[in-house]
């Protein structure tokens, strides 16, 4: 199933495709991949990718130079000047004032202007466009959780191509580190604090998001999808709106599975599926049952009531258990045919 | 040898005592003051360090090579690793050189009797042992899954490992650290024979000296940093766990303020040893003494200053990113001046194709590249990709093993004669220091290749498209293994079939290639005055 889960995929060589819009494809999840271009660095996908790849391609050639400057003159030394007799005679010359000075103002000249190349893309990074897209990202050991602009949340990151976007992004437990190779950024998830990022991602592609900074035991299968997507028509199939709508799909997904997802995402931590007593009522057997309310009330649960207590939960509390349910008024009309759905089949 | 022999020679030949058969017995090693013994203890201890430390990173290559879970559970990978990284940093890279080779030469280069304060070096023996015992039980209790980094609020909060045992260790450890740093600096300040000006101290003494300033001004704050991290988990008094109010940022600054730091206490003593081993077997005067004197200093100073490059990700401020990368850069500089003037020396000079010197120009061609990919990771903008991938794990690599710990397997081999009166076998030993040099680069030049396209660090699988690049790292550390297991058959080969060392098999100029090999207990037999300098060769001109 495609849950945008977190777990690597079984072996397989790499996969070469990239988003492609077409909505035929079967909901089969290739595995996880990042593209590479040329021999160092992976796909540049975003616009702070550009000035990287040159400012990375100068440094390259400058350190190229001075290991050819250093290692040159050493071989040929060592080569040269191999001894031939103990008892030979070396150069008396033991010092140079001028080359000293030479080979320590033109090194540091060449690297505050190293410095200034890199300061300067690192301060584009930093100010994001006041039109950028806000995303809130929540890290936890060991997955990522997206807020998006209209309360959806998921555990993929979809953006449109050619939008800035803003990642607002804090941690639930430990240090995580939020890094996208293809994007070339990447930034620190601490609880209590919030750290931010901004790109505008200038390639439709399907890439991967990892965790950098060591937060345990899965630590390593941390990952998850990023998708950058072309924008246009919630209805045209392989668009962000559209894959928005979806509910982080590509295709739509069937109302049993959408509710099965949405169940994973936000109602399990409260709601039981086998009878057992979590904050909430459990699921199990639930759909058509009388239920009495706080209020001395019974009520029958069915489609309204799912809905009433999904968007106002505070309305109809179940006797004996707290008001605590978050409204969730953001979950679209889909996702809550789709719970649902899901709820008919726990009997 | 065509050179007069000397009456501490004669002695010798004569059947005189030295420092390794003067005493007999476990108890005269044990209660001694004498360096060398010291010296000779700390290098038994640290070697065996690393070996265990090296056997946990070829576990850990062994486990990479191929995406999935081989040989390790994700979280006694978590815990090779870490330990990895802790017993190489903590018990062998820091104490090795200066507690080694660094107490066995300095005095005799100085034409001393011992350093100023022996019993105190013992004491820094013993705190060494102690603060090992407490690092290693770790191995046989809980491990440790932090990171040698102790990072909070992983390291207070989420790890079930023994995190208070080891930090505990770190602690006493850095004592040792700090007395043996006193204890240099006031030896190279009052116990120089008649002669010894500081421009006459062999180079390695110059940066024993700056690597000792560093151990005694750095140390104590990572001792305060670990009391607090003890204090933040044995009673959560919210000085760093945000769930208190605390903040974890701060615990890395704290942490970097030392560790920076930290990395020229292992780097320098490591270039003052291949200044001494390319002027010794070139046999040629030092080209730019006072600049690569200086450049040890400058270093150490500016050291100071730059621990914020390790968190221009971490939720630090814009500008003190900016500030910490524009002073890095100045590191760079005395590093170049240094690597110049090494090259300088070999020009015009008798190059030997021998061993140490062999491993002086590894020394070079790993250095050079460990220092000019620091600058990628300098240039904040473009760490923001390369921070915390496999780039900077081959980065610090080259640094500390293609640097420091090729530099101490070449002193160790400069020096062996000297401490063992032995020699050793020269054409095993130059196959070893192939291996290590091909090993080394098959393992680590792979990772940056790994790093730049986008692998983080210590991941326990990975995505399937890094395997052909894990694969043939790990190749490379059985090679690098085979190296470092044939330098070991190597010194225990000598110490039982080696020729017997002359006095000075080097042709050296400074004062410990004076005395006979293996010295006397008190060193020299009448205090030595010195009339040149340590690289005072006869040369062509003047």
């Amino acid at each position: 199933m495609s849950q945008g889960n977190t777990t690597t995929q079984p072996s397989q060589p790499k996969s070469g495709s990239t988003a492609q819009p077409a909505a035929s494809a079967a909901p089969k999840e290739a595995p996880m991949a990042i593209e590479t271009e040329g021999a160092w660095l992976p796909r540049a996908s975003s616009t702070y990718a550009e000035p990287y790849d040159a400012a990375w391609n100068f440094n390259l050639w400058v350190s190229i130079f001075f290991f050819a400057i250093v290692m040159g003159p050493m071989a040929y030394f060592a080569v040269k000047y191999k001894r031939k007799s103990e008892t030979e005679r070396t150069s008396p010359i033991d010092h140079n004032l001028k080359l000293e000075i030479f080979w320590t103002a033109i090194p540091t000249l060449l690297l505050i202007y190293m410095f200034w190349i890199g300061f300067k893309i690192f301060a584009n990074a930093q100010v994001a466009p006041n039109d950028a897209m806000t995303i809130n990202v929540t890290g936890q050991m060991y997955s990522w959780k997206f807020q998006y602009p209209d309360g959806t949340t998921c555990n993929e990151l979809g953006v449109p191509k050619g939008r800035p976007v803003k990642l607002v992004m804090s941690s639930i437990d430990t240090i995580h580190s939020f890094f996208v190779p293809e994007f070339r950024l990447k930034a620190d998830v601490v609880p209590n604090l919030y750290t931010t990022m901004w790109f505008e991602p200038t390639k439709e592609m399907e890439s991967v998001v990892e965790c950098a900074e060591y937060c345990g035991t899965g630590h390593s299968t941390m990952l998850t999808r990023v998708f950058v997507m072309p924008s246009g028509d919630a209805d045209t199939a392989g668009t962000y709106e559209n894959w928005m709508q979806n509910g982080c799909e590509k295709t739509p997904l069937p109302p049993l599975a959408r509710g099965q997802k949405k169940y994973t995402q936000i109602c399990k931590s409260c709601h039981s599926l086998d009878g057992s007593r979590l904050v909430g009522p459990s699921f199990k057997g639930l759909w058509g049952r009388q239920e009495t309310l706080a209020n001395g009330q019974t009520i029958t649960v069915d489609e309204n009531y799912i809905k009433k207590s999904i968007m106002t939960p505070s309305a109809d509390i179940v006797q004996g258990y707290p008001d605590q349910m978050p409204p969730m008024a953001y979950l679209k009309d889909q996702d809550i045919e789709g719970i649902i759905a899901f709820l008919k089949e726990q009997k | 040898m065509s050179r007069a022999v000397t009456a501490d020679e004669m002695d010798v030949e004569a059947g005189g005592k030295n420092y390794l058969n003067a005493e007999k017995g476990i108890v005269s090693w044990l209660t001694t003051v004498d360096h060398k013994r010291i010296g000779l203890m700390y290098l038994v201890s640290t070697l065996t360090m690393f070996m265990i430390a090296g056997i946990f990173a070829l576990i850990l290559r062994f486990e990479l090579l191929r995406s999935g879970q081989d040989v390790l559970t994700p979280g006694q990978y978590n815990q090779a690793f870490t330990l990895h990284g802790a017993m190489m940093v903590f018990l062998f890279i820091i104490p090795a050189i200066p507690g080694g080779l660094g107490n066995f030469v300095l005095p005799i280069m100085i034409g001393a009797k011992d350093v100023a304060f022996p019993k105190l070096n013992l004491l820094s023996l013993y705190l060494y042992w102690t603060g090992a015992i407490f690092t290693a039980s770790s191995i046989v209790s809980t491990g440790l899954d932090t990171g040698w980094t102790f990072y909070v609020p992983y390291s207070t909060t989420v790890s079930q490992t023994s995190v208070i045992a080891v930090t505990f260790g770190a602690f006493i450890l850095g004592f040792s650290s700090i007395l043996t740093g006193l204890n240099f600096i006031v030896t190279i300040h009052k116990l120089r024979a008649p002669g010894v000006t500081w421009y006459r101290l062999p180079l390695m003494l110059w940066a024993i000296y700056a690597t000792s300033i560093v151990q005694i001004l750095a140390t104590p704050v990572l001792a305060i940093t670990l009391l607090l991290l003890i204090l933040e988990r044995a009673f959560h008094v919210g000085i760093f766990d945000p769930k208190l109010g605390g903040d974890p940022v701060l615990y890395q600054h704290f942490f970097w303020f030392y560790s920076h730091p930290a990395v020229y206490i292992m780097i320098l003593p490591g270039m003052g040893i291949i200044s001494d081993l390319i002027a010794v077997h070139s046999h040629r005067r030092i080209f730019g003494y006072k600049a690569i004197a200086f450049s040890s200093v400058a270093i150490a100073l500016v050291g100071f200053m730059v621990w914020g490059h390790h968190m221009f990700t971490s939720g630090q401020s814009e500008l003190s990113s900016t500030i910490f990368s524009f002073i890095t850069f100045f590191v760079a500089v005395p590093s170049g001046v240094k690597v110049f003037n090494w090259t300088g020396t070999m020009w015009g000079g008798s190059v030997a194709w021998n061993t140490p010197m062999f491993y002086a120009m590894s020394f070079l061609f790993l250095f050079t590249i460990g220092g000019l990919t620091g600058l990628p990771l300098a240039m904040i903008g473009l760490d923001l990709h390369l921070h915390d991938t496999y780039f900077v794990v081959a980065h610090f690599h080259y640094v500390m093993m293609g640097g420091a710990v090729i530099a101490f397997i070449g002193g160790l081999h400069h020096w062996w004669p000297k401490m063992t009166g032995r020699m050793y076998n020269e054409t095993t030993a130059k196959i070893a220091c192939g291996l290590i040099f091909v090993g080394f680069n098959m393992t680590f030049f792979t990772q940056f290749f790994l790093g730049a396209r986008g692998m983080p660090r210590r991941y326990h699988t990975y995505l399937d498209q890094y395997q052909p690049l894990h694969a043939f790292s790990t190749y490379g550390s059985w090679v690098l293994g085979a190296g470092l297991f044939l330098v070991l058959f190597t010194f225990i080969h000598s110490l039982f079939k080696g020729e017997r060392a002359p006095a000075n098999p080097w042709g050296g100029r400074s004062l410990e290639w004076q005395t006979p090999s293996p010295p006397p207990t008190e060193n020299f037999h009448k205090t030595p005055v010195v009339t040149h300098g340590p690289y005072d060769f006869a040369t062509t001109g003047k």
